[in-house]
Parts: C-alpha cells; structure tokens; sequence
C-alpha cells in the first residue's frame, strides 16, 4: 500500500510545483467587475428599527390627538409655550381641580397635571383675594411619593391685572412608573409669615400624554480639542430633546481652578428651513465627562424632516501667546478679540484691565516684568459692553487682572483660552 | 488570515475578496487544477467561484471559516464542471494538453491516470487532495463536508483499489 502512496505522492509532486497563473489576479478581477456592485450593510436590524421608529415618529406626530378630551386648564394662555397651548386647547392632561385655603383670602388651586415621559408639568395658581398677590412669595412645591420625588426643573408664572393670583407652569422630572399618590407640598410666604400646603393628588397614567420616542443618534463630531458626541433625540408630545457629551481633552485642574463650563448651543430645525423654539439647556459635569441635554418646544405635526445645527462649541486650546503689556493694545488671539483697556499699579500691585468676548476664558495667565515672574493674585469682575455691529449684538466682558508686585517691560503670557467657536455643523436627524 | 479583509468583503468590497483569494492563490489554483486537470478550466472555475463568493459573502457566518467555505464552493464549482464534461468528448490534442510530460514514463503514468479515473468521484477527489495537495484529514472533511472517518475509510478503499487496478495492469 506504501508504494501506492508513494507513487501518488510522485505524481502529485508536478502539482505542487504548480503556482497559479499571472493572469488569474486579472481573471478574477474581471469577473468581479462584471457583477454589478451591491451595497451592503450588514445591520438589518438597525435598519429594520429605525424604519420602525421612523414610522413610529411619523404616525405619532402626524395623529391627530382625539385618545383623550377633557378640561382646558383656564388662565395659563399667556404663560404656555405655542405647543403646551395647543395640547390644553385639546383638553390633554389630568384636571386635579383641587384647593386648599391657607388663610381667609389666601389659598391654593392645583389645577391639572400634563404627564409624557420627558416631564410632568403641573398648573397651579397661587389666589389671593385682596389684590396682594405681590407680597406673596412662593419657592417651587415639591411633589412626592411614598418612594418617589419629582425634582422641579423650571417654572414660568405670571400675575394678573388685578394682582389677585399668579398662575405657574411648573416642570417636574417624571415619576418612576410604581408611584400613583402624590403631594404636592410647599410654602407660602406673606408678611414674614410662613404657611404651609399640602394637596394629595393621584397621577392617572391612562391620561398621560401621547407616546414618546427616543432615538439613538450616536454620531461624533470632533472640533478643535472638543469631541461633541449626539447622543439621543427624544421627542414627546410635550418638547423635543437632544442629548449628547462633551469630550474636552483639557487639563482637569485647569478646568476646575477657572470654573469654566463647557458649552453648546444647537438650533433644530424641521423641512429644512422652520426653527423649532428652543426652551432650556442643561449642561453637568462630574468626573465622567459633560453630559448635555437641549430642549426644544415639541415637534409640529406633518413634519417631512428634521435636522440639527451645531451652531457654537465651547472649545479650549493650549495657545502660549505673548501678549506685550500697554494701553490701548488690541489683538486678535486665537481668533477672539483681545484688548487692554488700562495697566495702572497701587500699592505694590499692577492691574491690568482686559476687555474680550463674553464667551472668551483665559486659563494660567503670567506676568513678567523684565523677565521676573510677577505672581497671580485674583481677576476682578469690572463690566459686561453690549455693542451692536450691524445686526448682530456683541457682549464684550472686562476684567482686571491683579498681580502682586510691578516692574517695567511688562509681558503677559496665556497658556490656554476657552471661546466659543462658531461650527455650523447640521446633522440630519429624521427623513421622511 | 486578514479579519478585516473578510469584515470589509462581507460589507461588499469587492477589492478586499479579491486580495483574501490572491493571498492563497496558489491554493485555490492547486485545488482547481486537481479536479479539472487544465488550466483554462480552472480559471473558469476560480472566476465562477469569486463571483458566487460575492453574491453569497453577507451569509457567512463566522468570518474565520472564510478560507474553508470559498474552498468548499470552489470544490462544488469543479464537481459541477466535471460533470459537464463527461458530457464533452474530448479530441486527442485536448488529452494530450492536459498531460503534464515528466522524466516518469508516460506508461507508468498513464497506467496511475487510468486507475484512478476508474474511481469514483468521491474517492478521485479524497486521493487527489491527500495525495497532490497534502490536504489533512479534517481539510478534506470539512471541504467535501463529510466525517473525518469517511474521508478514512474512503482513502482506505480508494488505495485498495488503486493497488488491484495497478497490479492488473502490470500483469497485462
């Protein structure tokens, strides 16, 4: 049997010196070239749920809102935003219509209770009959639970003519799905008198208000040292809301030794050309990074698209300019307006007043007189300038810079600036 | 083998299937070569193969079983091809191409050729790709997609048979 294998072994032996013809690179590649290229994404099933939530979106702002018609809440007109008015002109939300009387003239009206997955906004007026209502001091209620509290965001309110009540347009987080029985606690504060309310309410889910849509975006834009990660889109029948980090690659100590916030400011806009109203922002830094969240009034109904613009970054680089200390100097420094307004000394002391864009943070300032370090004492808050160029309206911030000790041949270093930066960068979103 | 190469073909690039073919080219040349014995026929096979590997790539499952499945198809591609063939009958200047001429005698040669055609497919195609292109026994399982020990028993026969055909000959 060996033998047999050794001949077949033989045999094979031309074989294995065989190498694969030149022109079968050029074959093969022709063949290739023939068949008609197919685009291929391999994740259908991010496909598949994006047409879904798409449709999703699409039916949701597009369906008329008839699940549930009930009481206007009556007075708060003039404080709703376009797109709270519409829903209460639908009779969306939970009338509480409860009352508590603190004094003779002086009580409480828990009007209603507008609940979607982004926020619960609760419509109150503070009454008082005797025309007083601007003696009246009132902090934002709590809301709580057996388990839960609802932390308050922000409040819009507004006094009527004949100063008898104030009516509040308050947002609070959302519960957690488990709670059902509230208070809705606080005080009121009249001729430094303190009276307390406490009205219990239950939240009645089935009067929640349309659905809500979240959508991951996941896209990274890099500018300058700045990473800007768009997180989310949220959009519910109350506001619209992106959410997304800010990666600053900064010196830690720096940032926190200025107290300098990062920052972002995005315009939305829908069928290429309407601008969403912009509501709030929040911005939170830990040790984890920035994390930001713009709100925007809710989407319109009929919508075809919707894109963002990521109209201005805060952004930090490392720049070493020397700046030669003298009156009336102006420059252009990592392209922000720089001026110094007035270099004086007292009392063993020079201070520098600088004028620079609001936006504009300058991080490990140094001066040197005749190349003699002159130490860093504080930064004096002087004034903000609005000045109007053209159509746009500039705010220019002037500070004073404190050094201790004085000399000649004054040479001012920057280490580092923060500014915003202008991007425009637009990030489609949503395409019918 | 390049992970990447395969991640980017299973994504449509048709640049990065080529270069993972042309990486062992020689290989799936070999492999052609052994079933279909002439080169212009298993250039046909590789271009039948690279296409169907196009169309079929987003199927494939684990991208390290790349090399084994295009094989596998390859194999398919050929067995297909030989089975028109029988269907062809040759001219003797097409015989005569396909003969490799060495130092061996054409006799001796010629008697191993003719035993072995009077194989099976599937003991032709075992013998061939243990014997010229030193494939092991789980290559050629997972290749023609059959147990480890049926490639065995079939060598096992294939060589029997091979040594009684052999021995008939010489007796001739």
């Amino acid at each position: 049997m060996n033998n047999i294998e050794d001949i077949l072994s033989e045999k094979g032996k031309d074989l294995k010196k065989t190498k694969a013809p030149d022109e079968m690179e050029t074959r093969l590649r022709n063949a290739l070239s023939a068949k008609k290229t197919i685009k291929r994404n391999n994740n259908y099933k991010r496909i598949a749920s994006i047409a879904v939530t798409l449709f999703l979106v699409f039916s949701i702002l597009n369906f008329d809102t008839l699940a549930y018609i009930g009481k206007r809440f009556l007075g708060y007109d003039e404080i709703l935003r376009n797109d709270i008015e519409k829903l209460n002109e639908l009779g969306e939300g939970q009338t509480i219509a409860k009352t508590q009387e603190i004094t003779n003239n002086l009580s409480i009206h828990l009007d209603g209770v507008m609940l979607d997955d982004t926020q619960l906004l609760v419509f109150y007026r503070v009454e008082k009959k005797d025309g007083k209502i601007d003696e009246i001091y009132i902090n934002p209620p709590s809301i709580n639970s057996l388990f839960d509290r609802c932390y308050h965001q922000h409040s819009t309110g507004k006094v009527n003519e004949d100063k008898t009540e104030i009516s509040y347009v308050a947002s609070y987080e959302t519960p957690g799905l488990f709670s059902k029985n509230f208070n809705f606690k606080g005080t009121v504060q009249y001729q430094n008198k303190n009276y307390e309310f406490d009205i219990e309410f239950k939240l009645d889910r089935n009067k929640a208000v349309g659905k809500t849509v979240k959508i991951d975006i996941n896209k990274k834009i890099n500018i300058d040292s700045t990473n800007v990660v768009i997180k989310k889109l949220i959009i519910s029948p109350t506001q619209t809301i992106i959410e997304g980090n800010l990666e600053t690659k900064s010196d830690r100590n720096s940032m926190h030794s200025e107290r300098v916030q990062p920052d972002i400011d995005i315009k939305l806009i829908t069928d290429g050309n309407k601008v969403i109203n912009y509501s709030g922002k929040n911005i939170s830094s830990s040790i984890r990074g920035t994390k930001f969240s713009c709100e925007y009034e809710s989407l319109p109904k009929n919508i075809e698209s919707l894109e963002m613009i990521i109209e201005k970054v805060k952004v930090y680089n490392k720049i070493n300019e020397e700046v030669s200390v003298h009156d009336n100097y102006n420059t252009i420094i990592d392209g922000q307006y720089f001026e110094i307004l007035d270099v004086s000394t007292k009392e063993n002391k020079t201070f520098i007043t600088v004028k620079s864009e609001e936006s504009t943070q300058f991080i490990n300032v140094s001066l040197f007189a005749e190349n003699t370090e002159l130490e860093f004492d504080k930064t004096i808050v002087e004034d903000y300038e609005k000045v109007v160029e053209g159509k746009e309206v500039k705010i220019y911030y002037i500070r004073t810079f404190v050094f201790n000790g004085n000399g000649n041949n004054l040479k001012m270093n920057i280490e580092s600036i923060y500014h915003n930066k202008n991007v425009n960068e637009k990030i489609k979103l949503l395409e019918k | 083998m390049n992970d990447l190469l395969v991640k980017r073909a299973k994504k449509g690039d048709k640049e990065a299937l080529l270069n993972l073919i042309m990486f062992q080219k020689d290989q799936y040349y070999k492999l052609a070569y052994v079933y279909l014995n002439n080169k212009e026929d298993s250039l046909d096979a590789l271009e039948d193969m690279i296409v169907i590997l196009y169309e079929k790539i987003k199927t494939l499952k684990k991208i390290e079983f790349f090399y084994s499945w295009s094989k596998s198809i390859l194999v398919n591609i050929c067995r297909k091809k030989l089975k028109e063939r029988k269907k062809i009958i040759f001219t003797d200047e097409q015989l005569l191409e396909n003969e490799t001429i060495s130092e061996e005698s054409i006799e001796d040669k010629l008697a191993i050729e003719f035993c072995i055609n009077n194989l099976s497919l599937a003991q032709q195609e075992t013998i061939k790709l243990k014997y010229y292109i030193d494939m092991d026994y789980s290559t050629i399982a997972s290749m023609l997609n059959i147990p480890i020990g049926t490639v065995k028993s079939r060598l096992s026969i294939s060589l029997k048979k091979l040594k009684e055909c052999l021995e008939g000959k010489s007796n001739e």
